[in-house]
């Protein structure tokens, strides 16, 4: 039988817990068993494999977010810190 | 000419001798990544620029006193953060550091109703109702630019610690190990400000696709 996306098993590890752990478990951080706990959770619950997925399309969505434009260093600024950088260096030898 | 510049030790050294080809291979490598990380935290391109611009200044009186026990990148991302800091960036809702043990409200988003309750007999923590299926739905409403400005918008109204953690994570591919360092944090804090931060962002992008119209 599935439970809300769930089928009934001795799986203690509630959808609550799995929610609380789902960036270590992402990122690789969690030790066994809590690893292995976790994947024969997701194996048989819907409703957990849809937030994992959900989770990996939000750090896809912020990823992206490298391709917005910054101004790139302009030349007169570039200029400027050369110049700062050279009578740095000269005051200090 | 011809250093390896690529090897930190040879750069910093080069940088010392006052190499202005080390200074602007330092320019041209590390210029954009302080710049997606102050425009995070400043909102024009004006400020942007004067803080990154303060950062490099900073960078040429302190480079004597780099130790080199982190990442030069770590190192400038420490200094521009304070640099931001001192502008007074938005933090009005900074975290008080007790918060910052793991707990069971880091739901990533989701509400504590969402799951059943402790008292239940049966299935405590378990959905009430199954989370959307994004999957199903389709990509346009992940790519629209109002979606993105959705993200946007989330990433800037979070504590500053969850955005710096967020953005160099999610944004620029840092370790945690490189975050821990330039952020001065505990791998256990920058992972519950991860969480906290993805969690938020998970929320807004969820508010905005599932509520299509």
């Amino acid at each position: 039988m599935r439970f809300f996306g769930r089928r009934a098993t001795g799986d203690d590890l509630s959808c609550r817990d799995l929610v609380t752990a789902i960036t270590a478990y992402l990122d690789d951080e969690l030790e066994q068993p809590r690893r292995a706990s976790i994947q024969h959770h997701l194996a048989q619950c819907d409703g957990c494999g849809h937030v994992i997925d959900q989770f990996q399309r939000t750090i896809g969505a912020v990823g992206s977010l490298s391709a917005d434009d910054v101004e790139a260093l302009d030349d007169t600024v570039r200029a400027e810190l050369m110049s700062a950088f050279r009578s740095s260096r000269r005051r200090s030898d | 000419m011809g250093t390896d510049f690529a090897d930190q030790a040879k750069l910093v050294d080069a940088l010392r001798r006052g190499e202005e080809s080390a200074f602007a291979y330092l320019l041209d490598t590390e210029d954009r990544l302080l710049r997606v990380v102050a425009r995070r935290f400043v909102s024009t391109d004006a400020a942007v620029s004067e803080v990154v611009a303060d950062t490099w200044l900073a960078v040429i009186e302190g480079i004597d006193r780099f130790e080199g026990r982190s990442t030069i990148r770590t190192w400038l991302v420490r200094i521009l953060m304070n640099k931001a800091r001192t502008r007074g960036v938005r933090d009005a809702r900074s975290v008080p550091f007790a918060s910052l043990i793991p707990n069971d409200d880091d739901l990533a988003g989701f509400d504590t109703d969402q799951f059943r309750g402790d008292s239940r007999r049966r299935y405590p923590g378990h959905w009430t109702a199954i989370p959307a299926d994004w999957s199903t739905m389709p990509a346009e409403r992940f790519e629209a630019s109002i979606t993105m400005d959705a993200v946007r918008s989330a990433i800037a109204a979070l504590p500053e610690s969850q955005r710096a953690v967020i953005v160099l994570r999610d944004v620029e591919g840092w370790s945690s190990g490189e975050i821990c360092d330039a952020l001065d944090l505990t791998d256990s804090n920058e992972r519950v400000l991860l969480h906290r931060a993805r969690g938020a962002v998970r929320r807004a992008l969820s508010d905005q696709i599932e509520a299509w119209t």
